[in-house]
């Protein structure tokens, strides 16, 4: 699905969160929001995934407005900065929740949930840890679970929120392989927050630089890296 | 000389701790441990078989009863009304909030005697409610409605009080996953927000009951205090001590004693039980 923002801006009270942007995803892309913290890329990331609403301009999911789509209409997969898993829920019960979440009508099947679950279970490479609850998991498996409760929805986009900000420097390097593979695996347009230029270059197909509410550049990290559109930029990726 | 002989004692972080072990196990042992200690020594001087006479009598049993059912009737209506409120006053902004966050606490604050006045004013056959409500047949006064009404003003505060910083403090993560993944908000409600504070609502609902269980000053106002209909049984052990029947007195104490032991003991097991997804 290709996502197109016109225009967004974002106000919370007086403070401005969002100065109008314009972005567009071709679908199947894999976008980073890079900047420093209190650039509006995570609020950027929210209106996405509506989250937020934005104070004016529009979203527009395959050509077809949904700036005021509800978060449950959207289906975005989001993954959370703190992963927000349900701390009083096996792993399995997590992935299967926004299964079991459907109205009757629209519930797969027990038998499916499981084989579902399973398949994804196999997909973050944790296939046995279903029984567990969030709390004797690492740091990790926390992530890769939230990924694929996240998956189970069959989303129509991929939204994440400074998915590896929480782990350490090892960990990291081998997530963003397995968020890599599992997005080529996918096909899934995904989007995800950072402020760690490195991830950002390594993983992302297109990256948008922001600062200050504002996008201070597009473009691929080879062009980011070689040809910085503003001193912003140059210093940010120097840094 | 060397000092090597000296022994080698671990020094504590924080300085202080036999002194305040020491005060804080005193006083346990003065103001909660002994007096208990006092009833049931006053109760095993009765006799097992005194004793059953006292509280098998149908004026104790009637009594019980009573208390009991009025207790289960204001805690399922705190119960209801408790989580109401704590949701109100966490997830809501609107003017007064504060104002009615305060009041919350006038039960506890209120001597239970004012409370008892003013309900027993309130829903007497010519007071405000009372006149709406007798004309449909309804007649709160001298009737366990009456009990339980007052059971339930004084407890409402532990139900709210509990319930509310739990609720304060829950990640809105939570929710707005549970939205993410398309739940509507009653879903969300009842398979996300409401197992995580259970714990504390359980916790809440059973001190409640137990404070019910033993209310005295709200209730006798608008009880009437009729023996085997509107008598409590805290009222009762006081009437027996008033008649120096200090045996009668200590058997009832002792069965409210019993229940309140009861409470709490299911009490940590529902929570244990509630948050056994911590533990692991």
């Amino acid at each position: 699905m290709d996502i197109h923002i016109d225009e967004i801006a974002k106000e919370f009270g007086k403070a401005t969160a969002l100065k109008p942007v314009t972005l567009s995803i071709p679908s199947g892309a894999l976008v980073a929001l890079l900047g420093p913290s209190g650039s509006g890329k995570t609020t950027l990331l929210r209106i996405l995934g509506g989250l937020e609403f934005p104070t004016s301009g529009r979203v527009l999911f395959d050509g077809q407005d949904a700036t005021g789509m509800s978060v449950q209409d959207r289906r975005a997969g989001f993954v959370f900065q703190s992963y927000a898993l349900f701390r009083h829920m096996t792993v399995f019960d997590n992935i299967a929740y926004g299964l079991n979440a459907r109205p009757r009508a629209k519930r797969p099947e027990k038998a499916e949930i499981a084989r579902r679950v399973t398949k994804l279970l196999e997909l973050i490479q944790l296939p046995d840890i279903g029984a567990r609850y969030p709390s004797q998991l690492s740091g990790g498996q926390r992530q890769r679970v939230a990924l694929a409760r996240a998956l189970a929805i069959e989303p129509r986009m991929l939204l994440l929120d400074e998915p590896f900000g929480a782990l350490d420097a090892k960990v990291r390097k081998e997530l963003r392989q397995g968020l890599r593979d599992i997005h080529d695996e996918t096909g899934l347009t995904t989007v995800f927050v950072t402020h760690d230029q490195d991830e950002a270059m390594e993983l992302a197909d297109v990256v948008v630089v922001m600062s200050m509410g504002s996008i201070e550049q597009i473009g691929r990290p080879q062009d980011i890296r070689d040809r910085p559109a503003t001193p912003f930029v140059r210093d940010f990726i120097a840094a | 000389m060397t000092d090597i002989a000296a022994p080698i004692r671990a020094k504590r972080v924080l300085p202080g701790f036999t002194l305040s072990l020491g005060t804080v196990l005193l006083y346990m042992t003065v103001i909660v441990l002994l007096p208990v200690l006092a009833l049931i020594l006053k109760g095993a001087e009765i006799g097992p078989a005194r004793f059953w006479d006292i509280i098998t009598s149908a004026r104790t049993l009637a009594a019980l009863r009573l208390t009991i059912t009025a207790a289960l009737i204001a805690t399922a209506i705190n119960a209801v009304y408790g989580l109401l409120m704590a949701w109100v006053l966490t997830r809501y902004e609107f003017p007064g909030r504060r104002i009615l966050d305060a009041l919350i606490d006038v039960p506890f604050a209120l001597p239970t005697a004012v409370a008892g006045l003013s309900l027993t004013a309130l829903f007497s056959g010519n007071g405000w409610f009372g006149q709406l409500l007798e004309p449909l047949g309804i007649s709160v006064t001298y009737t366990i409605w009456g009990v339980a009404l007052a059971m339930s003003f004084t407890s409402i505060p532990f139900v709210v009080r509990t319930v509310q910083p739990v609720l304060e403090d829950l990640d809105p993560a939570y929710e707005q996953a549970a939205r993410t993944l398309g739940a509507s908000e009653f879903t969300i409600f009842r398979r996300v927000v409401f197992p995580q504070i259970l714990p504390a609502y359980l916790a809440g609902c059973t001190i409640a009951l137990a404070r019910s269980l033993g209310e005295f000053g709200a209730v006798v106002f608008i009880a009437g205090n009729l023996p085997f209909k509107t008598e409590i049984a805290a009222l009762l052990a006081f009437i027996r001590l008033e008649e120096y029947d200090y045996q009668g007195a200590a058997a009832i104490a002792l069965v409210l004693l019993f229940f309140a032991l009861i409470l709490l003991f299911v009490s940590n097991r529902l929570q244990a039980r509630a948050m056994r997804f911590k533990e692991r």
